[in-house]
């Protein structure tokens, strides 16, 4: 009797941690996924300490920001957030896995901005790609390309 | 005989620095094999080469593109069929070069190159020429020994 109860316990184990595996490689893409979820809500709640944790602060680490005038590479860390009040919200989040270490996330941001003196509202879509790298075992930017997608 | 000696000793010296410095080397030659498949876009693209772009993408439903002012296209098959309308044109009707590639080796054979592109594009009827550039981004991984591209994000630059 004692033989069959620690024989089904073991079965029980055993399914468990399958389980916890499966769970862990799908947890990869969710916390992927996680960077750019904290990058719309860093923007919007214009919380610089959240955005800054998102990056890798490396010369290494670029990105082209969205402008509709021209915006050529930034090479390196740079400390801030956006100076204007802009509210983000993310659609269509959606991560590829390239390796244990190495992920690339592509998504949509709706953009509202505020201008601050009329407090007019204009609205704009942005497409946006994040390379994200595991570094320390925790997902961050190493590159970001951002641009309008024109709605016309 | 001593002299020998010191001979052998110095062959060995040069023999452990020479494999101390491969690796650098080799690092070097990942980039330039990254760069290689950029220059190979373009390439392709000036030659109306559709056979050339295509083989430079990876043949897998994740691999994904951001073309200039368009929404996402997923799989090779859906970016490679995108990528063909810009094929019809004649040859010599669209000139494309690479400006200021920058390249960022990443762990797990991945690599991302930056650049500009610059495009002129001429009117084969009134000879008329427009010009375009492009910021570029692509996520290019090596799979089977061959630099391949995974993701790429195109989008406009003004001309002022």
């Amino acid at each position: 009797m004692t033989k069959k109860i620690i024989q089904l316990l073991s079965i029980i184990l055993a399914i468990c941690f399958i389980c916890i595996g499966a769970a862990g490689a799908a947890s990869s893409e969710d916390e992927a996924i996680q960077v750019m979820e904290n990058f719309a809500k860093a923007i919007s709640t214009k919380n610089s300490e959240l955005l800054s944790s998102l990056y890798w602060h490396s010369p290494k680490t670029s990105y082209f920001a969205p402008s509709k005038d021209g915006a050529f590479l930034t090479q390196g860390w740079l400390e801030g957030g956006p100076g204007v009040d802009i509210s983000l919200s993310l659609h269509h989040p959606q991560a590829t896995i390239l390796s244990d270490n190495v992920a690339v996330l592509t998504g949509y941001h709706t953009a509202v901005v505020t201008d601050p003196e009329t407090k007019q509202q204009s609205t704009d879509l942005i497409r946006q790609t994040l390379v994200v790298q595991k570094i320390g075992g925790k997902w961050l930017i190493v590159h970001e390309h951002a641009s309008f997608l024109p709605t016309k | 005989m001593r002299s020998k000696i010191l001979y052998g000793f110095m062959i060995a010296f040069i023999l452990c620095l020479s494999l101390y410095e491969a690796p650098s080397a080799s690092a070097a030659s990942a980039e330039e094999e990254v760069l290689q498949v950029e220059n190979n876009w373009i390439k392709a693209f000036n030659a109306m080469d559709f056979g050339l772009m295509s083989s430079l993408y990876l043949r897998a439903d994740k691999t994904s593109s951001f073309p200039p002012n368009d929404l996402l296209y997923q799989g090779w098959d859906t970016i490679t069929a995108m990528l063909k309308i810009n094929f019809q044109s004649p040859a010599g009707t669209l000139a494309w070069t690479l400006h200021n590639p920058q390249i960022t080796m990443l762990p797990d054979n991945t690599a991302i190159l930056t650049g500009y592109h610059i495009v002129i594009s001429t009117d084969p009827k009134t000879n008329a020429q427009t010009v375009d550039q492009l910021r570029v981004t692509r996520v290019m991984q090596k799979i089977d020994g061959k630099w391949l591209i995974v993701h790429d994000h195109g989008s406009g630059l003004p001309v002022k």
